[in-house]
């Protein structure tokens, strides 16, 4: 008899419901309730992301990317209305073209039977951001305050006309 | 785990994504898929950096994608924000009219 570890009933939990918040995030018609299950999505894949050995980042994304921009995204869609819903043409098409895409990867993919777990530190990760890629961490400080300042420039346009 | 179970749960996100992507019209529909596009393709970074020679490149490379990603979400949504105030509508369909 096969008995599941609990890393494989982890992985398959958190794959399953990655999987499945991904699609109610598209599908679902209220749109609050579908940036919620973006934020579950984010949450699922935090798990992968510690299983995969990079904790730190697990943490990150959670705090960061679920904690903030999730958050930002659900207070903003209460002050938006929605547009009709897609012709079913147009459903057919997406549907058919992310079929081929999806089965066209998964042949990629298919020889890579290598053992996944890469043990990062969060003392690793940051003499190497210090160390190795420091403009990089320059350019991406202005990249985050010009955005900052392009958010804010839009929203004032809104409000003088 | 092997890096294949990790892709293949990369790879179903991602179509779900293209999905959302080709079929909705509404701006903020549009970006809730290409988060999802996003986060399969995280995964998929960290799955084949953590059987690199530097994992921790991969980290890193993965924590300056969080960091960008929330900043484009910062960007669309002030976009759909105006969009609206403006037209009273989120449709990608009438987007053209902003032009000039």
């Amino acid at each position: 008899m096969y008995i599941l570890s609990l890393e494989m009933l982890i992985f398959l939990a958190a794959s399953i419901l990655s999987i499945v918040s991904a699609a109610l995030a598209i599908l679902h018609k209220s749109l609050t309730y579908a940036a919620f299950f973006l934020a579950i999505l984010g949450i699922s894949n935090s798990i992968l992301m510690s299983l995969l050995g990079f904790t730190i980042l697990a943490v990150f994304h959670i705090a960061v990317y679920v904690g903030a921009a999730v958050i930002f995204i659900l207070f903003s869609v209460t002050l938006l209305k929605e547009p009709p819903p897609p012709t079913p043409s147009m459903s057919m098409l997406a549907g058919v073209a992310s079929a081929v895409l999806v089965l066209s990867l998964l042949i990629i993919f298919k020889g890579l039977n290598v053992q996944a777990y890469g043990n990062v530190s969060y003392k690793s990760l940051s003499t190497l951001l210090i160390s190795k890629y420091k403009f990089t961490l320059v350019i991406t400080t202005l990249t985050l305050v010009t955005t900052l300042i392009e958010a804010l420039t839009l929203a004032m346009r809104g409000e003088k006309i | 785990m092997m890096v294949y179970h990790y892709l293949v749960v990369s790879v179903c996100m991602f179509g779900i994504g293209v999905y959302g992507l080709i079929s909705r019209r509404n701006i903020i529909r549009i970006l809730l898929s290409a988060e999802v596009i996003f986060n399969s393709a995280l995964i998929a970074l960290l799955a084949f950096s953590s059987v690199s020679a530097d994992p921790s490149s991969g980290g890193l490379m993965a924590l300056l994608a969080i960091t960008i990603a929330v900043a484009e979400v910062g960007v669309t949504v002030s976009i759909a924000l105006l969009m609206f105030t403006l037209r009273k509508e989120v449709d990608v369909y009438h987007l053209e009219k902003f032009k000039g």
